[in-house]
């Protein structure tokens, strides 16, 4: 365990962004409007680093980016040829939350675990080391991240506790260890036989995941769906600041020249029309009930059945996020309520 | 090598601003010089024969009877017709004066004795439209995507996201939540969602979606935002050629039932 003073944290992020492998450090900073998001530090060095509460936008978009390359084409005389692009940008990312590390767990699992591998996933999860920050209390009053577990950091590289001096620095994997033993980096800490606490706070959005799947299930037909579902907009908002929504689809971009023909992975939304829609303009999801009644049963159903894991981590985003206040939280209380009547 | 595409560019009442957008992105003009002959623009050419054509791009809103009888000429002598921007699209501002006082209309067009129509229209008022490049202006990169896929033989896929898709992109906060009236939610997206992404809020400039919430829209302007009916009624009324909300429900029920805007 080592100790980070408080006044030697930016030392400690400029340490790690001139290291020899030329890593990226991504950091969390906030937009002149307030909106906390992820970006490179090298751009933002002059903006404070927020390392208390939930950022408003997760660091999904560098292991999911919204739209991403994995294959050109070039057509030659009589033939085409095809080849793959991986991702092989080496990052760091710095005070990542532990939600947001609980969403990349379950994100590995059906990424690279269940069935296909994403090879531009695994790519990127590959080549970023995690460095996390533990929240010691709940963030906000939407998150219920505590209820699920996910408000405990778990597979990260390095992750930091605040304490009254500065940061309690604990490594989580050989890669996180060895960056701590990295020269730059070393002498800025100090060796400590400290602890840090037992994290043990109760975020005030209680929900009650007993038996979830299967209270889902048997509500399928629950009229909730659609008295939830009916002012929604579609907008999309929830899925995509969701840290673990993945959903992706294809789509060739032709260029005029066939050269610079491109095939992009682009993040989609279980919300959106097109998500089903099939040939001769057939949406086969259509109904805003079905359509919210998808997002809910995959957060805390269907991915429990597959994946034997709750895909939501609790963070409270896509609650607050939601321009006709459609809450998550509320949905799953209304349907135990009038579960069985 | 395919024969070449023989394209013409048409401008009724606009700025011939997204035209200009069409030429601006030069790298992407020369390289479409290599698949298309561009034997109609009043913009860049000196002549400008009436030949069949293979796809007309028509730009601005119709404001006469000699605007919509060269409009029908135009149609008929081509195979695919793209409406270019808000103005051949809805009417965009000129169709603002729609709403006019019935003795301001009179004195502007009748008493000028002006060839005018009464209403200003949008094209597929008056002809088929089979493909729009939304916008005021019209995004660049959007156009060319239809552009391309026609020269591919690919029919271009509707694209019915709303504006809010490529807000989040961009990691904006959203105006709704603060209170700030916007209509990124029913919006036809495409633009990158340039105007809340530069500091201003969406105005649906490129059209609202066809099965889009526009009651609980509404419903979110009231509460969040604390406007009138009246106010809500200008915010659709800027782009949209309607009176307000019931007049823009009616006309994209109208869209919906006649199968319009499908494409692109
Ligand atoms: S479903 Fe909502 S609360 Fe759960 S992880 Fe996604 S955004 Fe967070
Ligand atoms: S189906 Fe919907 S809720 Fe599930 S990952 Fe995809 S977008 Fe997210
Ligand atoms: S954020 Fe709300 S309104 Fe938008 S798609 Fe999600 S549930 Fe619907
Ligand atoms: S600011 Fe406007 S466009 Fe952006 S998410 Fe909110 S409603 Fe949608
Ligand atoms: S954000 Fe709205 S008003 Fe601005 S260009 Fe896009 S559709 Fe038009």
């Amino acid at each position: 365990m080592f100790l980070l003073k408080k006044q030697n944290l930016r030392n400690f992020i400029d340490a790690l962004s001139q290291n020899e492998a030329k890593l990226k450090v991504i950091v969390p900073i906030q937009k002149d409007d307030g909106t906390i998001y992820y970006d490179e530090y090298e751009k933002n060095k002059d903006k404070e680093i927020i390392i208390e509460g939930r950022t408003d936008f997760s660091p999904k978009k560098y292991f999911l980016p919204e739209i991403e390359e994995i294959a050109n084409f070039e057509k030659s005389e009589n033939e085409v040829i095809i080849k793959e692009v991986l991702n092989n940008e080496k990052r760091i990312i710095f005070g990542i939350r532990p939600c947001d590390l609980n969403a990349l767990l379950f994100l590995d699992e059906v990424l690279i675990k269940y069935m296909y591998p994403d090879k531009n996933y695994e790519a990127r999860r590959k080549n970023t080391i995690l460095i996390a920050i533990d929240c010691l209390e709940a963030c906000n009053k939407s998150c219920f991240c505590s209820y699920l577990g996910t408000n405990i950091a778990k597979g990260y590289d390095i992750c930091l506790t605040k304490i009254k001096e500065g940061f309690l620095v604990r490594e989580g994997s050989n890669i996180g260890k060895n960056l701590l033993e990295k020269d730059g980096i070393r002498k800025i800490l100090e060796k400590t036989d400290k602890e840090p606490k037992q994290i043990s706070f109760e975020c005030k959005n209680k929900i009650n995941v007993e038996k979830i799947e299967e209270l889902l299930e048997k509500n399928f037909e629950s009229k909730v769906w659609q008295e939830e579902a009916e002012r929604c907009l579609n907008c999309t908002s929830c899925t995509q600041v969701c840290p673990s929504c993945y959903c992706f689809y294809v789509k060739d971009e032709l260029g005029f020249d066939d050269k610079k023909s491109r095939r992009l992975k682009c993040l989609d939304s279980c919300f959106l029309d097109r998500f089903s829609r099939i040939s001769r303009d057939f949406v086969f999801r259509k109904s805003n009930k079905a359509k919210l009644r998808q997002f809910v049963c995959h957060n805390f159903y269907y991915s429990l059945v597959r994946n034997k894991m709750i895909k939501c981590v609790g963070c409270g985003r896509c609650i607050d996020v939601c321009p006709v206040k459609i809450n998550i939280v509320e949905i799953i209380k209304k349907i135990r309520g009038y579960d069985g009547k | 090598m395919k024969e070449k595409l023989k394209i013409g560019i048409f401008s009724f009442t606009s700025c011939e601003g997204c035209e200009l957008t069409i030429f601006e992105n030069s790298e992407e003009f020369t390289k479409m010089l290599n698949y298309v002959d561009i034997v109609n623009s009043r913009l860049i050419k000196e002549k400008n024969p009436e030949v069949n054509l293979d796809i007309a791009i028509v730009e601005g809103s119709i404001m006469s009877k000699k605007e919509a009888e060269e409009l029908v000429k135009i149609r008929e002598r081509s195979k695919i017709l793209i409406s270019l921007g808000t103005c051949a699209g809805s009417g965009c501002v000129q169709a603002l004066r729609n709403f006019f006082s019935d003795r301001l209309k009179k004195k502007i067009i009748k008493e000028a004795q002006t060839e005018a129509f009464e209403k200003v229209k949008a094209l597929d008022e008056i002809v088929k439209v089979d493909y729009y490049a939304r916008g005021c202006p019209i995004d660049a990169d959007d156009f060319y995507r239809i552009i391309k896929l026609i020269i591919n033989n690919q029919i271009p896929r509707r694209y019915d996201v709303a504006v809010c898709k490529e807000c989040k992109e961009n990691e904006n906060s959203c105006l709704l939540i603060k209170g700030i009236p916007c209509l990124g939610p029913v919006a036809y997206g495409g633009c990158k969602a340039i105007c809340v992404t530069k500091g201003s809020y969406c105005a649906a400039c490129r059209g609202v979606i066809r099965n889009s919430n526009v009651d609980s829209l509404r419903n979110v302007l009231k509460d969040r935002c604390k406007l009138s009916d009246k106010e809500i009624n200008e915010l659709f009324q800027q782009y949209n050629n309607v009176r307000g909300v019931r007049e823009i429900k009616k006309l994209i029920k109208v869209k919906e039932q006649l199968r319009q805007d499908l494409y692109a």
